[in-house]
């Protein structure tokens, strides 16, 4: 299989059939991060398109100064800042509308973990759980946890594709991980903290 | 430390992300801090969920819309930069461009205001650039804010000052008194590295830095100064200054304080007149009553004479030395690279020019406008040029679902 490096050559070169290759490599990590970002599948795919699509035409110009990986990021990401920004204070997420539809989808991520959630009800009220609560962070926030945990970059990486100092990095995602704690332990949902459950030390919970 | 410093740290600790010796400090409080420890195992706990949370899948059909959408746009522009080709296939294009043919014509014979008005458009057009050669946005229009538009207007405006008659007073009485002052905006590699020249340079040559900063605004670094320089060495400074970087905007401007000036002196002798009257008075003032008040009197004069003269020095200040207001932006390096001739790149340049046309007839408007004032039966003209940028953006925005 070709590096990224090398399709991109490739492409430059005039071969512009290797961008499918791409596409599949990453739809799935693109289409993530919009998704966590959105809390809504129909604006995911659109931002999945675009993103595909400018970098698709703007290719050409990628210098290479950053892994292909982080630049497409970088894309997708300033295309979900520019969407938040101008619904503003518009709250798109609802918590029904966008689960109803992906039961099957759900089923087919249970988590290999032993410690998660036990059923397919669990998982799937734990995973709107951790959407809402996600949701409720400032876009910042939530974008450097979502590029750190989700899409699990490195402190590097995220700080390549949103463009800032390691210690931006490393201050938001402190204050989005706590600030995450906190909502979690308040929400009171007993599949929050498995461990604590089972090791009987949930008194602390608000 | 305190637990608070440490719990603000206890992120990056579990990713292992500081330096060896903060790691050491932190799991030293550790094993002696157990509320420290609750935190941590919070944290934890809290990414350990996060990490189970799997991958939602994306629409199945998903990759095939996309090539399909690529593929769509790519043959709809073959051979042309895609937006370029959009606004071509549409009637009132062509009306766009004579307006604004019109526009820079009348903008030519108003005249007066071409020096600036070519400013105002080589910022802009540099500045399309900038943002777009090698950046993700090439299929985006470049954004144009109000603010920057009304910034470049606000130049035209300010360099027309210096066309008033009023310049011509004082001329006859005494030496002009003109504080000069020049903006600056320098495009720089390494914005600390000139900064640190620009204060060699400037106390060099015996002024110095009034006030400055350095931010990061956006993706760039920014560095703001203000600059006092001898009035004698004003230009040659500025010229020097020119040459640390790339010229993004210039404005030179002179404030006429003569009138000011010759005020105040006014004033000045007048209130010295008084004080010495209300010394006189002092002297033969009997009842403490008539004291009390006239010292009062004394001192509101001599408060309104301290204030004259600090003015009249100020103004002398501002006279003798000119300010330089410089701003030193982080040039974006991928502003000079060019993409190789692929097909795609050929498009993209293509479109980049389109782009900076389209730019231009913006500020052709804007500018024209403001230069000629009595244009304003073309603002409806202006008005389709944004009626048709909104259209586009719209159609954009429709084909992007
Ligand atoms: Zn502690």
């Amino acid at each position: 299989m070709k590096s990224d490096a090398e399709l991109v050559d490739l492409f430059k070169k005039g071969n512009q059939d290797v961008f499918r290759q791409l596409l599949e490599r990453y739809e799935k990590k693109v289409y993530n991060l919009a998704y966590r970002m959105l809390s809504n599948r129909e604006d995911a795919r659109d931002i999945s398109q675009e993103a595909f699509l400018k970098a698709y035409f703007a290719l050409p110009s990628f210098r290479g100064d950053a892994a292909f990986s982080t630049w497409l990021y970088r894309i997708a990401t300033n295309l979900c800042l520019d969407l938040l920004r101008q619904r503003k204070n518009k709250v798109v997420f609802s918590l029904d509308e966008p689960f109803q539809t992906e039961e099957g989808v759900l089923e087919r991520q249970l988590p290999t973990c032993e410690d998660g959630p036990e059923t397919i009800v669990e998982q799937r009220e734990f995973q709107r759980l951790i959407q809402r609560l996600i949701h409720t962070l400032p876009a910042e926030q939530r974008l450097v946890l979502v590029l750190r945990e989700f899409q699990e970059l490195t402190y590097e990486e995220i700080s390549q594709t949103l463009e800032c100092s390691l210690g931006t990095v490393k201050s938001r995602l402190s204050r989005a991980r706590s600030a995450l704690g906190k909502k979690l332990l308040a929400s009171g949902e007993p599949f929050a903290f498995p461990h604590r459950l089972k090791e009987g030390k949930g008194g602390n919970r608000v | 430390m305190t637990c608070q410093e440490i719990r603000d740290q206890l992120s990056a600790y579990m990713d292992k992300m500081l330096p060896t010796a903060q790691m050491r400090v932190i799991a030293e409080h550790l094993s002696l801090c157990p509320h420290c420890r609750g935190e941590l195992q919070q944290l934890e706990e809290t990414v350990a969920l996060l990490r189970q949370v799997g991958e939602v899948e994306p629409p199945p059909d998903l990759t095939d819309a996309i090539m399909d959408k690529i593929q769509t746009v790519a043959q709809e522009d073959k051979g042309a930069a895609p937006i370029w080709r959009r606004f071509q296939n549409r009637k009132y294009y062509g009306g766009l461009i004579a307006a604004a043919a019109c526009l820079l014509i009348a903008a030519i014979i108003v005249g007066r205001g071409l020096p600036s008005f070519k400013m105002a458009a080589d910022g802009g057009l540099s500045e399309g650039i900038t943002e777009d050669v090698g950046d993700y946005n090439a299929l985006s229009l470049p954004r144009i804010a109000p603010g920057d538009m009304r910034l470049e207007m606000d130049a035209v405006e300010e360099e027309g000052k210096d066309f008033t008659p009023a310049r011509a007073f004082g001329e006859k009485r005494m030496a002009r008194m003109v504080s000069k002052e020049a903006h600056l905006t320098l495009l720089v590699e390494d914005v600390d590295r000139e900064f640190d020249r620009v204060v060699f340079l400037v106390e060099g040559a015996g002024g110095f830095v009034q006030n400055s900063g350095t931010w990061e605004k956006g993706k760039q670094r920014v560095s703001n100064l203000t600059l006092r320089v001898p009035v004698d060495r004003f230009s040659d400074i500025l010229a020097q200054l020119a040459e640390l970087g790339q010229v993004e905007g210039r404005e030179l401007g002179g404030q006429d304080v003569t009138m000011e000036y010759v005020d105040t002196e006014a004033r000045l002798r007048n209130l010295k007149r008084q004080e010495e009257r209300f010394l006189d008075i002092l002297q033969r003032a009997d009842t403490v009553e008539d004291i009390l008040q006239v010292e009062g009197e004394l001192e509101r004069v001599r408060g309104e004479i301290e204030a004259l003269t600090a003015h009249l020095k100020n103004l002398d200040d501002l006279v003798g030395l000119s300010t330089i207001d410089m701003e030193l932006r982080q040039l974006k390096v991928s502003a000079r690279r060019i993409a190789p001739p692929s097909l795609a790149g050929v498009m993209t340049a293509a479109l980049k020019a389109s782009i900076s046309t389209f730019n231009d007839i913006l500020y052709f408007f804007a500018t024209a406008i403001v230069i000629g004032g009595g244009i304003i039966p073309f603002l409806p003209f202006l008005l389709l040029a944004y009626l048709g940028y909104g259209w586009y953006k719209k159609k954009r925005a429709g084909e992007g679902k």
